[in-house]
């Protein structure tokens, strides 16, 4: 029984392939820096509350990473949660008494997965590129969003849907719970199950891909409708942070997410990449947030110090390439010149 | 047979035909369509973008993204903001355009030097110039109303220069400079021109602060037209030109780009816009049919590609 | 090497030592290509001649030793420095700006000016379809080279390097997609090339193009020069024994039972424009070969059986059922197993594990029944399996594929294929990049396959190969299949008679 549950924790640990540990170790430098300035920093309330900060932009990210380890973008999605949160909101009081809590999610959840198909469709059945037409998409569901909304801000205060994001079980926040569960699932998903396989083969290589037998269609729209059921969790766990929702929300979200994407390590090239980076990459990003206001940073500075924390995490390959480099160059010329010593 | 001449003159005045269409199509069923108010107000709306999309059609074609654009120029009207009451508004102007070049340079040494991938640097800038803008004008826009001549850029015949002189100046460097070939082929093929002796770098740190020269003429006409100085402006206007520049034909993944597409495209999204608006629709169903449109004419490439493929 | 003639050498390399992580490609090695003389340079895959010309391309910078233009050490930084230098060099995998003319491909980075300033289009186009009528081509100027046919595009590149007046050409694999009059043109413009003083650098697998054109032999093995000097004093076993390192016993022709029914039945498959009306029989236990020259139409029947492509008319029968046109999956799902020719765009998922790879086309199998989830335990011992029955050399199964030899990634992609337990495969090139140990324990694979009764379409290139593990062969030609030969008739004259379409439509 022992045996069996260490072997799944080893071959957990091997399936989140976590060899790439520099976004861990960024994110351990900063929180020990910044709680050595500020002790407070460090306590279990405060590390808490960035957990769960780091939830909304960090589950769409496990969405966002799946997809751009199977080679696209989805440009869509900061439009989707506007008209996922609104349609949320917006349906909440019909839809909850009928089907409970439970059933609400899962129908915000098909929602999500139905838009995601819609873009899969586009992408897998006309062959357009995945970026043009997420492009395009983002459009259209930000006119729905306008549309379903009326234009107007949408509130919804009801006890159970704040408690969604706002309630915490022995103080750990349900969306940092929810969260975690959706990184473990990710993860798995990715590397233990066959769509997961499939989305980093085509990834890959698409022709291989197909060669191997691969409906390359078919991975796109499970691929695109995964997208459209993270954001819907998304949508509806910020919607109840902020006891409502906006039509005009989440403008340029989906550059954040593949900021955070990114900074996690994947490549945009496609084919491998860890969705517990990007969880971690998005606790790193909320862990800076939450400095900012203990170091008291001037709140305008703060874009300037993210922007330039990930362009210098972007570089750091290069930058550990070229370290690499003039290491070997140098090592060469060591023993040239140890050799020549030797024959003269 | 005839269906490849069709797709060949689709690909030549596709984008004409729509507008043309569309235009006659409102100007019959909207009298108030046909006044030349529709003109001027055509370009004015349009004009930014425009610009902004002269600079991206040559950035993409060159293969890189610039997604720092919107946020460009936001820094460039803040700049202009701040600088105003020490230099008049001329020499705001050209410290404005002087911030948005340097801004450029610093994409494309970023890129170049750090080998970052264009998408993702640009996506870090973003950042980087809307925090400089929301920090250097203290998260307040600044009001320019009481700045004499600070009107004067949105004037037609400004307007009208700056579109004509941003694709003037697009065309001479694209179809008849050295330098816009090269830039084709480091889109086409970087490691072709690298082969070749064309200076790979150089050219994607011009195409960046071309880009972003555009995109700060862009900034300096929308900070006339609002007599602010605004530390939001520009929001996913990053997005929207690159809508249009796609729309009219640039290829994504670089080496063929479509100015007059790029053109075409913005004047399309601008009379449908103006249409909509006489039809009494509201901004957010115009919104779903510029999508819509976008679609539709991605659509119909795919539709083609299928049918070029079963043929 | 002794002097082989009074003239001084155009380009010499001395000691050059180049290594990658990991593994050293050049240790040491000395070259020299003189002027007016074609210098074959041959050795098998991995032998580093590619890495040597890319070191005198200037696309790879050498860890030590000098290369010398004219006796002058020349300092190569970069392709373009090396074609300043005058050395330019035509890669396997072209590389030309696909939304370019050939013309605009030609003239980049050195435009002719009007006025100093705006390109002279004209000019441009005029000058490249002269060279093109120089070079017996037809290849039109103006349109996009990403339009034109692989072979076209070849002779692009071999025009930019002419027209730069490269005083030294070195061509990797220039033939590989040419058609025959097309390596005829290609001879001529060598020939002509070699008058006009340019030392030719020639690379190739191809003896009979070496013995046909060289006039010198670099042997190269391991990062080595092994061997070399004027051609005419070595003979084909002699540069083989070099390349090899030791002789190579011709191995016995193929015997063995061959089942009677028909594992499948290709009849009267028709492609417009591409191969027509293609019908053979393929035994149970038999390994057929599918020889012809590039653009015969081989490979494209071989895509169209496993519903890669499609085609107009015919049918399919596998194992006795029809087989529909449906797609690759239909196919593995009836049994069909089919080995690309293109390993690294069409074979290989490169920065998956090798665990990863192997099993891709087994995920159902390996899947819980009610959960979905793949049990780990059935994949390794899968993988574990094959490892061992196909002897594939890697440090762990969660190693990335794209860090194996050649062989080994190859014999994972049999792996893949062979886990689905397929009975017929359609194999395009195997051993194509591949070293000579692995190929011969690929060859002893088909062999062990035909023995379990798997029927073997091999598609080759190689005639020796085709001898050896063949039990008969069919020829195409121009789409059509011009020859059948039975074991004892085959031969290479003989096959690259059907191939050439002097054996008629022998069916």
């Amino acid at each position: 029984m022992n045996e069996s549950r260490t072997s799944f924790w080893r071959r957990l640990a091997a399936a989140a392939a976590w060899r790439e540990r520099t976004v861990f170790m960024a994110l351990a430098v900063l929180f020990l820096a910044v709680s050595a300035v500020n002790p407070r920093f460090a306590a279990l309330s405060n590390v808490l509350s960035i957990l769960g900060d780091s939830a909304y932009i960090g589950i769409a990210a496990i969405g966002m990473t799946l997809c751009i380890i199977f080679g696209a973008f989805d440009l869509s999605i900061g439009a989707l949660l506007a008209l996922l949160s609104v349609a949320a909101v917006t349906w909440a009081p019909v839809l909850h008494p009928v089907t409970g809590t439970a059933g609400f999610l899962a129908v915000i959840a098909m929602a999500g997965a139905g838009c995601g198909l819609v873009n899969g469709a586009l992408v897998a059945g006309l062959r357009i590129p995945a970026f043009i037409a997420t492009l395009g998409m983002m459009y259209v569901y930000r006119g729905a969003a306008f549309m379903l909304s009326g234009g107007q801000d949408q509130r919804l205060a009801d006890d159970w849907f704040l408690a969604l994001a706002n309630g915490d079980l022995a103080g750990v926040p349900v969306v940092f719970m929810v969260f975690a569960v959706l990184v473990l699932l990710g993860t798995l998903l990715l590397n233990r199950h066959p769509l997961g396989r499939r989305i980093q083969a085509v990834g890959n290589s698409p022709k291989a891909a197909r060669a191997a037998g691969i409906s390359v269609p078919r991975t796109t729209l499970a691929v695109f409708a995964i997208v459209g059921v993270f954001t819907a969790i998304a949508a509806v766990l910020q919607a109840s942070l902020l006891r409502g929702a906006q039509p005009g929300r989440g403008v340029e979200f989906e550059l954040y997410v593949i900021a955070t994407v990114v900074l996690g390590g994947t490549s945009l090239d496609g084919g491998k990449g860890s969705v517990i980076n990007t969880a971690i990459a998005a606790v790193l990003l909320a862990t800076l947030q939450c400095s900012f206001s203990f170091l008291t940073v001037n709140p305008y500075l703060q874009k300037i110090i993210i922007g330039g924390v990930l362009l210098a995490a972007f570089s750091m390959n290069y930058l550990r390439e070229r370290a690499e480099q003039s290491r070997r160059r140098r090592a060469q010329r060591i023993k040239q010149t140890g050799k020549d010593k030797v024959t003269g | 047979m005839s269906e490849a001449r069709f797709w060949r003159w689709w690909d030549r005045y596709g984008l004409l035909a729509i507008l043309t269409f569309s235009v006659i199509a409102l100007a019959v069923t909207q009298p108030h369509f046909r006044s030349w108010y529709t003109a001027l107000n055509l370009l004015s709306t349009s004009a930014p973008v425009a610009i902004a999309g002269a600079g991206m059609t040559l950035a993409i074609t060159c293969g890189v993204f610039d997604l720092s654009i919107g946020a460009l120029l936001a820094l460039v009207s803040v700049t202009i903001g701040v600088t105003v009451p020490y230099l008049g508004f001329a020499g705001a102007m050209a410290a404005g355009l002087t911030v948005g070049v340097m801004a450029g340079l610093v994409n494309g040494l970023i890129v170049t030097r750090l080998r970052i991938q264009a998408f993702i640097a640009t996506l870090g800038t973003m950042l980087l110039w809307r925090g400089l803008a929301l920090w250097v004008g203290g998260g307040k826009d600044s009001n320019l109303v009481h700045v004499p001549g600070v009107k004067v850029l949105s004037e037609w015949w400004w307007l009208a220069f700056l579109v004509t002189g941003a694709y003037g100046v697009g065309a001479l460097i694209y179809y008849r400079l050295p330098l816009g070939m090269r830039l084709r082929a480091v889109g086409s093929s970087a490691s072709s021109a690298w082969a070749s002796g064309v200076n790979v770098n150089a050219a994607k740190l011009f195409v960046f602060a071309y880009t972003a020269l555009m995109a700060a003429v862009a900034g300096a006409v929308t900070t006339s037209q609002l007599a602010i100085g605004g530390c939001n402006l520009g929001v996913a206007f990053e997005l929207e030109t690159i809508t249009v520049v796609l729309l009219g034909g640039t290829a994504l993944r670089g080496g063929l780009g479509k100015l007059g597409g790029t053109l075409l495209a913005t004047a399309l999204l601008g009379v449908m816009r103006i249409g909509l608006d006489l039809a009494n629709v509201k901004d957010e169903y115009q919104r779903l049919a510029i999508g819509l449109l976008l679609l539709a004419a991605l659509a119909l490439d795919g539709i083609r590609r299928a049918r070029k493929e079963a043929a | 090497m002794e002097e082989t003639n009074n003239q001084s050498p155009l380009v010499s390399a001395h000691g050059i030592r180049k290594s990658f992580p990991g593994v050293v490609a050049l240790d040491g090695v000395d070259f020299t290509a003189q002027a007016s003389r074609v210098h074959a340079v041959v050795g098998e895959n991995g032998a580093g001649k590619s890495t040597l010309m890319k070191v005198l391309g200037g696309v790879y910078q050498q860890d030590a030793g000098t290369v010398l233009m004219d006796g002058n050490p020349v300092n190569l930084r970069s392709p373009h420095q090396a074609i300043v230098a005058g050395i330019s060099v035509i890669y396997q995998e072209l590389d030309l700006a696909p939304h370019l003319t050939a013309a605009e491909n030609i003239h980049l980075g050195r435009e002719p000016r009007r006025h100093g300033v705006l390109t002279d289009h004209a000019a441009m186009s005029r000058a490249t379809s002269a060279l093109f009528e120089e070079m017996d081509v037809s290849i039109p100027a103006d349109v996009p080279v990403g339009q034109l046919s692989l072979a076209d595009r070849q002779m692009v590149e071999i025009a930019k390097a002419i027209s730069r007046k490269s005083r030294v050409i070195i061509m990797d694999e220039p033939t590989s997609s040419l058609t025959e009059r097309e390596v005829g043109v290609l001879y001529k413009i060598i020939r002509r090339l070699r008058e006009q003083g340019c030392a030719i650098v020639y690379i190739s697998h191809r003896f009979k193009e070496i013995f046909d054109l060289a006039d010198d032999v670099t042997v190269m093995r391991d990062g080595r020069v092994v061997g070399g000097g004027l051609l005419r004093d070595f003979d084909r076993a002699a540069i083989v024994r070099m390349m090899v390192g030791r002789d190579v016993q011709e191995n016995s022709r193929r015997t063995g039972q061959v089942g009677s029914e028909a594992a499948l039945r290709v009849q009267g498959l028709s492609l417009q424009g591409v191969f027509n009306d293609v019908s053979f029989d393929l035994h149970a236990g038999e390994t057929l070969g599918m020889c012809g020259l590039a653009g015969c139409g081989r490979e494209e029947v071989a895509r169209a059986l496993f519903g890669l492509c499609s085609y107009d008319r015919g049918s399919i029968e596998l194992l006795g059922k029809p087989l529909p046109p449906e797609g690759p999956a239909a196919a593995i799902r009836r049994g069909l197993g089919f080995l690309s020719e293109d390993r690294r765009s069409e074979g290989i998922f490169a920065q998956m594990s090798v665990s990863a790879n192997m099993t891709l086309m087994i995920l159902r199998r390996l899947a819980w029944r009610v959960s979905g989830w793949l049990s780990s335990a059935a994949e390794r011992a899968v993988v574990d399996s094959h490892t061992v029955s196909m002897k594939i050399r890697y440090a762990f199964p969660s190693q990335e594929v794209r860090l194996l030899s050649g062989g080994n990634q190859q014999k994972v992609l049999l792996a893949r294929i062979l886990a689905t337990g397929c009975r017929v495969l359609i194999l395009c090139e195997p051993t194509r990049g591949v070293d000579i140990g692995a190929k011969n324990e690929i060859y002893a694979l088909l062999r062990e396959l035909n023995r379990q009764g798997v029927a073997v379409l091999l598609i080759s290139s190689d005639l020796p190969e085709v001898l050896e593990v063949c039990h008969r062969a069919v020829v195409m030609f121009q789409g059509r299949l011009a020859g059948n030969l039975a074991r004892e008739a085959m031969s290479e004259e003989a096959i690259m008679h059907c191939a050439t379409g002097l054996a008629g439509g022998a069916a």
